[in-house]
């Protein structure tokens, strides 16, 4: 009798856990798939925004307008205009044009440089792997900030420095990652199997080892690239990046903030854009390393 | 008529995984190298086509292929031999192929490379090679990646693969060891089936003697990195010579009910081989060790025209020194 009645209890108690867990890992599932919708959504209209900034944006990004300074938003001036008459929109679809284009070449130029360096590191080994790890070592005992300061104080201000401080500093995460990677990748026996069919060191590091070790460095170079565009606004919000008046969102915070009283959309509004690029990028980079969990998970 | 002659100690730290290894092939014929774990067959797969493994190099001997000494060649050159005149076929065929690659491009490469084709000739050529090793739809599995396919057919793949250059000598380090035993005999039978076809020489590294009863010509039994007897492979099992050998077929389980009872595992472990034992190394488990066993030479001499052992003991015709008979063994 108790048995009888144990049984169904039981299996009423294993399929509510059962429905518990498919919810947990649908909402995951669901999240995830919603941030990589709305990051990847706002990356998408940004890199648009970007790219056609010279066919879409009203007026010219330095175009002076003596007669219209510091409108508030309307549907001639989306986010108004500052002091000078400058259409604040068209300005900070130029910022994202060249952010974007700055940003991918201080995250992507390290990026090559790193997974090139780490990857020779962790297949020869040996003084190659001391050396490139030592260096790694040291760049990373640097405050990124200070060192891009400290190089931007010797070259003078301006993206030139900037470039130099970023590749100086930021190829050296990619290198370690791409290094660890390569540590396990070359003791697969895929490796040894491509060398046994006697293909070049070239092509067994480019063409077998890269595609399986440039994941985890993409996925990185998401979140890298926040990290760079908060950087270059930065830099350039303390004068010792891009220079005013050229268009650019940390520029046009920073020239926005002197007219704060009487004209809070400057500011506001290009922060706010700054802020929603960020966002964007994080969301994805979040889905993207959540998908690559996954991956590995089911791979495994 | 092509001859494969390798003698050659390797140095791995001060370890040597192969001692004085020699053996001769003929084109078409196919030498099994059987040995427990860590016996030194491996590396001496691996050193033939200049693989070792980094702390270890081939620091003596020779291994004529045609006519070329392959271990003088330069780097280069070896390269050029690895993959189209001698290919290889690994362990486990899951982790031998690239899993970010569909199978078919994996062959695909080889030829490119190997062979100069063009794209077009290469994925006709790699849809040949995998209906000939017995996929089914290879058109459909060209397209399929490693993770896709099963543990059978990733074998199958990987020895289109290494046949796809038309190697003279395949090398098949233990093909078989991770696959379940129907699969096993599915992809003997297509190795050999591919030997007689091309006329390619093959060395069959093993653990399974009805594997070698099958298909193998020859048989070279190797411990601590010796080769301890070899011969055809019909006299190995006929009469084995050395006490080694011996336990080793004593050791395998038989299905027969009449003999049901007793197969005789080979006592103790390997010995390590930084600390081997003077003269013969497997004198510490051998059931006949006698005072001079650790004085004698490692040499093989011959005990009938093709059968050579190390076991001094062991007279021309006089085979055996006495094996640990089933009759013999106390209950």
């Amino acid at each position: 009798m108790t048995i009888a009645r144990e049984v169904p209890a039981r299996q009423e108690r294993l399929l509510v856990a059962a429905r518990r867990l498919r919810r947990r890992a649908l909402s995951d599932r669901r999240w995830s798939n919603v941030a990589l919708f709305i990051g990847g959504s706002i990356v998408v209209l940004v890199a648009i925004a970007g790219l056609l900034a010279p066919w879409i944006a009203p007026y010219p990004p330095n175009e002076l307008n003596l007669m219209e300074t510091l409108q508030p938003p309307s549907s001639d001036h989306f986010f108004g205009t500052d002091e000078l008459g400058r259409d604040v929109f068209s300005r900070v679809l130029y910022g994202i044009r060249l952010d974007l284009a700055i940003v991918l070449v201080i995250t992507y130029v390290p990026l090559l440089v790193g997974v090139t360096l780490g990857m020779l590191a962790g297949y020869f080994g040996g003084w190659v792997d001391t050396v490139i790890n030592r260096a790694v070592d040291i760049v990373m005992a640097f405050p990124f900030l200070v060192v891009v300061i400290a190089v931007v104080a010797i070259t003078g201000p301006g993206l030139v420095g900037i470039f130099i401080g970023v590749l100086a500093v930021g190829w050296a995460l990619y290198a370690r990652l791409s290094r660890g990677e390569m540590l396990v990748i070359r003791e697969q026996q895929y490796m040894l199997a491509a060398k046994g069919l006697g293909y070049s060191t070239a092509r067994i590091l480019g063409r077998h080892a890269v595609p399986n070790l440039i994941r985890s460095p993409l996925v990185f170079s998401v979140a890298d690239i926040v990290l760079n565009l908060l950087l270059i606004a930065g830099v350039s919000y303390l004068g010792l990046g891009v220079q005013a008046p050229t268009a650019e969102l940390g520029v046009i915070v920073a020239d926005g903030q002197a007219h704060l009283r009487v004209g809070w959309w400057i500011t506001t509004l290009s922060g706010l854009v700054l802020v929603t690029i960020g966002v964007g990028f994080s969301m994805l980079g979040d889905a993207l390393a959540d998908r690559l969990g996954e991956e590995l998970r089911l791979t495994v | 008529m092509e001859d494969l002659h390798t003698g050659f100690p390797t140095l791995e730290g001060l370890l040597l995984a192969t001692n004085g290894v020699s053996f001769t092939l003929e084109r078409g014929a196919t030498l099994a190298l059987v040995g427990e774990s860590g016996s030194g067959k491996s590396m001496t797969c691996r050193s033939i086509i200049g693989l070792v493994p980094k702390p270890g190099e081939v620091i003596e001997g020779r291994v004529v292929f045609n006519g070329r000494n392959l271990l003088r060649l330069s780097r280069a050159e070896l390269r050029k031999v690895r993959g189209s005149e001698i290919g290889m076929v690994f362990q486990d065929p899951a982790a031998s192929l690239n899993p970010v690659y569909k199978v078919g491009n994996q062959i695909v490469e080889v030829l490119k490379i190997k062979r100069g084709m063009g794209t077009r000739e290469a994925n006709r050529r790699a849809i040949e090679l995998l209906d000939r090793v017995g996929i089914a739809s290879p058109e459909t599995q060209f397209h399929s990646y490693p993770h896709e396919m099963s543990g059978g057919m990733r074998q199958r793949a990987m020895i289109a693969g290494a046949i796809a250059t038309e190697p003279m000598l395949l090398i098949a380090d233990e093909p078989t060891a991770a696959l379940d035993v129907t699969v096993q005999a599915q992809i003997m039978a297509l190795l050999t089936g591919l030997q007689q076809d091309t006329g390619m020489a093959m060395i069959l590294v093993s653990h399974d003697f009805g594997v070698i009863a099958q298909h193998c010509d020859h048989v070279a039994v190797m411990y601590a990195g010796y080769i301890v007897e070899q011969a055809p492979v019909q006299e190995i099992f006929d009469h084995p010579g050395h006490p080694y050998t011996q336990a080793l077929l004593a050791s395998i389980p038989h299905l027969d009910p009449r003999t049901r009872s007793d197969f005789i595992p080979v006592r103790g472990q390997p010995p390590e081989l930084s600390r081997l034992p003077p003269g013969c190394p497997f004198s510490p488990r051998c059931g006949f060790v006698r005072d001079r066993c650790d004085s004698v030479p490692m040499s093989l001499e011959p005990v009938s025209p093709e059968h050579v052992t190390a076991c001094p003991f062991v007279t021309w015709r006089d085979r055996g020194v006495g094996p640990p008979d089933r009759q013999e063994t106390p209950p």
